[in-house]
């Protein structure tokens, strides 16, 4: 497998850990009232601009776009 | 260019063991892969894609084929990971012998600040907490998590005034060790993971000691449930 495979699954490995970790936070302030009513849309949106802004995926030479799949494949994954 | 390999290894399969092949994994990492590396310190095991790349990263460095180097590879980012454990049991041990809990008492305690101000004391642990600390991990991270503690509890206890629940007031600490740790995880963890590590090891303690001096204190009347 060539290395621009496999950073595509480093990436949708990473994004369902992300998407993971936004739920059990959404979850956890929840719980602590510090917001209601858990949104998907929330979810999604903070895991993109996470794994885009934060975890600098373009650095990987992975586009916008490859990322926007692994994160709604990645939701998908953790919702089943 | 030449191989880098160990031809004192005991065993064959360990020729490619060696310091400088290690270096270049833990720069690759550190160049490449970054929070996406570090990120399988969450999972607690690395998943084989990262084993692959960096074999593959490996052997195209050193001419050799990736099958040979995927072995290796995958020893030496155990051995990383390792030492990724040890640089976070520096910190833990930092905040047990140094941690001046004495001048956090002084952050929060001044006779000016007012029962709802969270400013003037969320100010100073920010600002003249880390003035008093030299090591570098204890003034950049530990003023950083006691101000979410704070935060934290005085969201809690604003819903509880909401909800005309009856005061006294208690938290999950369970649930708050869980939500600080995600929160540090998904802010500062992901680049300095050695410090995520520590923190995970200190929080449980950390709280144990800051909510009653918040508590004594009046700035918060949150108290833990353990």
């Amino acid at each position: 497998m060539g290395r621009e495979a496999l950073r595509k699954d480093i990436v949708a490995i990473t994004a369902e850990d992300v998407v993971k970790k936004f739920k059990e936070k959404r979850q956890l302030e929840e719980y602590l009232g510090l917001v209601k009513g858990s949104t998907t849309v929330y979810i999604n949106s903070q895991v993109l601009d996470y794994i885009n802004t934060d975890f600098k995926a373009s650095k990987l030479g992975i586009k916008v776009a490859d990322v926007k799949k692994a994160v709604d494949n990645a939701v998908k994954e953790v919702q089943k | 260019m030449i191989p880098c390999r160990n031809l004192d290894a005991p065993d064959e399969k360990d020729v490619l063991i060696t310091n400088e092949n290690r270096n270049f994994i833990r720069n690759t990492i550190d160049k490449e892969l970054g929070a996406f590396f570090y990120s399988t310190i969450w999972r607690g095991q690395v998943e084989q894609p990262y084993v692959d790349y960096l074999s593959e990263c490996l052997a195209y460095e050193r001419g050799l084929s990736i099958s040979e180097c995927t072995y290796p590879a995958g020893r030496m980012i155990d051995e990383i990971l390792v030492e990724v454990q040890k640089e976070s049991e520096v910190c833990v041990k930092s905040y047990k012998e140094e941690f001046p809990w004495d001048i956090v008492g002084k952050c929060l305690r001044d006779e000016k600040f007012s029962n709802s101000d969270m400013a003037g004391p969320r100010n100073k642990i920010s600002q003249w907490l880390p003035k008093n600390i030299k090591d570098p991990f204890l003034s950049t991270e530990m003023p950083m998590v006691i101000m979410g503690a704070m935060d934290l509890l005085k969201s809690y206890e604003s819903r509880m005034h909401s909800e005309m629940e009856k005061a006294p007031y208690f938290i999950d600490k369970d649930k708050m060790v869980s939500y600080l740790l995600l929160d540090f995880q998904l802010n500062a963890g992901k680049y300095r993971f050695t410090h995520y590590k520590a923190m995970a090891k200190i929080v449980p303690d950390l709280l144990d000691k800051l909510v009653p001096m918040l508590k004594e204190y009046r700035i918060t009347t949150v108290s833990l449930k353990q």
